[in-house]
């Protein structure tokens, strides 16, 4: 293996390693064929494309010259101070096994050791088709107050039917804990480096988070605010307010991380209470995984509402900014998905009974038990607080957007060095 | 018999009085758009899933927004 060879290696691994999607960053797709492709980060020389190997320090919020020489302590140390991403894998696979009954893991462990796929062999832990029966009882009780739900004579076609489940995950506290501390110094370090100055050290510390937590502008969402881009944009920040940080700017990453999935978290209230405090959109998450789990959602569409194939033809051959004008002009084409909900019975429920309660309370009214959710200044607000124009704004984010983002940032860099890099 | 989903309107119009100062703070809590909140109670919800995700919110039977006299009573909610 070359020299480059390791040091792309050694680069993956640190993704892999530290929980980052690596294809999320290096790979683009390509609308001719529908395809996606990676960004090669050696050159056809065989020298290490050095643009795309700064973009990936800049990423990992390591300094070029210690992914060059493969400094795995700096990996291993990330991982030691932010237990939310040395966690994070085994708190999905937690996940994913309360999904299945207990001999899952005994199949898992099978797989690690033999390296093959059992996944044929996971048993669910509910009879679905038991549940599609119960949803008919259940839409002809709905019938009896809303007039219409049945379709007389039709069928169900495309039936889903789905579901949560909890889980039990020690080491929750300690990732939320993590993860709210990780928000708490990334939202400090971008006010001092839209204010004053940071040091090496803490660029490198913000931009590691920016990658792990999202960071982006509510206008621009899918633009990194790496520090290099935020120093040229940030007299778009510099009278933000507390109240209204986290609605200018946002912490994308969030919505992928739902520690309401572990009973430990559940049971802790004080603990939902400030991580609600932070993130107040997530109680209306918490409150869909709460319907999931009381109940199973059923979705379809009735016969009748199915499109004919003439119908469907004229939909597929209509672009996606024309489908909504279709479904306005004529109702045929609006979308007649019908959601329903069956009640789990008691032994559905089985241990998850009394944390699903706890959680639907959390997702109420305060007065009510739910957790309090403080309204914040939304952008639209503070925009108009800070006189500034939507438009206007926004051309400037997407100006630096254009000039500074990958993958059309590497594509130009290897189109200008003509291939040739100088690692 | 009243159109059932101007019922669940009027139901949710109720709910919202007797747990928040304004619809405003409601629907930030919810976690919808004041303008859907505000369709809602003046012209009705006519999906049964977003009856089901209120019905859920303020923990009330389903069935609870399609019967007339909640939309005058007050509700003794189960905790």
């Amino acid at each position: 293996m070359t020299r480059a060879e390791k040091i792309v290696q050694f680069i993956k691994e640190a993704f892999e390693l530290l929980n980052i999607d690596y294809e999320n960053f290096f790979y683009y797709y390509d609308s001719d064929d529908n395809s996606r492709y990676e960004y090669p980060l050696i050159l056809p020389n065989g020298k290490l494309d050095m643009n795309a190997v700064s973009y990936a320090a800049e990423i990992l919020g390591m300094n070029v010259e210690d992914i060059l020489s493969r400094k795995n302590s700096i990996i291993f140390d990330k991982l030691e101070k932010y237990p939310y991403i040395k966690h994070r894998r085994f708190l999905k696979e937690a996940h994913k096994a309360s999904f299945m009954t207990n001999s899952y893991e005994t199949i898992h462990l099978m797989e690690a050791i033999f390296d093959i796929s059992l996944e044929h062999l996971y048993q669910k832990k509910y009879d679905y088709s038991d549940v599609g029966k119960r949803l008919v009882d259940k839409l002809v009780e709905i019938n009896r107050y809303i007039p219409g739900t049945i379709h007389e004579g039709e069928t169900l076609c495309d039936l889903l039917i789905s579901t949560n489940t909890f889980c039990h995950f020690d080491e929750i506290t300690d990732m939320v804990e993590s993860f709210l501390s990780m928000g708490e110094r990334a939202k400090d370090l971008f006010i001092k480096a839209v204010h004053s100055r940071i040091n090496t050290d803490e660029i490198l510390e913000y931009n590691f988070l920016v990658t792990v937590l999202g960071i982006r502008d509510y206008q621009t969402p899918t633009m990194y605010l790496y520090y290099d881009i935020l120093i040229k944009v940030k007299d778009e920040y510099s009278n933000i307010t507390d109240d209204a940080f986290y609605s200018v700017v946002l912490f994308h990453n969030e919505r992928y991380f739902c520690p309401w999935w572990c009973k430990e978290f559940i049971f802790n209230k004080e603990l939902a209470q400030r991580y609600i405090d932070v993130f107040p959109e997530a109680k209306g998450r918490m409150r869909e995984y709460a319907i999931r789990t009381l109940d199973f959602e059923c979705s379809f569409i009735w016969s009748d509402d199915l499109l004919t194939p003439e119908e469907q033809k004229i939909w597929n051959e209509t672009d996606w900014l024309g489908k909504e004008g279709l479904a306005y002009q004529n109702p045929r084409f609006e979308n007649k998905t019908v959601f329903a909900y069956v009640e789990k019975t008691d032994a559905e429920l089985g241990e998850d009974a009394e944390a699903a309660k706890v959680l639907r309370t959390y997702c109420g009214p305060q007065k009510a038990g739910g957790l309090s959710s403080i309204k914040r200044v939304t952008f639209s607000e503070w925009l108009d607080q800070s006189g500034k124009e939507y438009i206007e704004r926004m051309n400037k984010l997407i100006s630096y957007k254009i000039s500074y983002n990958y993958p059309e940032r590497l594509e130009r860099a290897m189109r200008s060095s003509g291939g040739n890099g100088n690692e | 018999m009243n159109d059932p989903m101007k019922t669940a309107g009027e139901v949710l119009r109720k709910l919202i009085s007797e747990n928040y100062s304004s619809q405003e703070e409601f629907a930030f809590d919810f976690g919808a758009d004041v303008r859907t909140i505000n369709r809602y109670v003046n012209n009705g919800i006519n999906k049964i899933d977003i009856v089901y995700r209120l019905a859920m919110f303020f923990n009330v039977e389903f069935t609870y927004f399609f019967i007339e006299d909640n939309t005058t009573k007050t509700v003794l909610q189960k905790f």
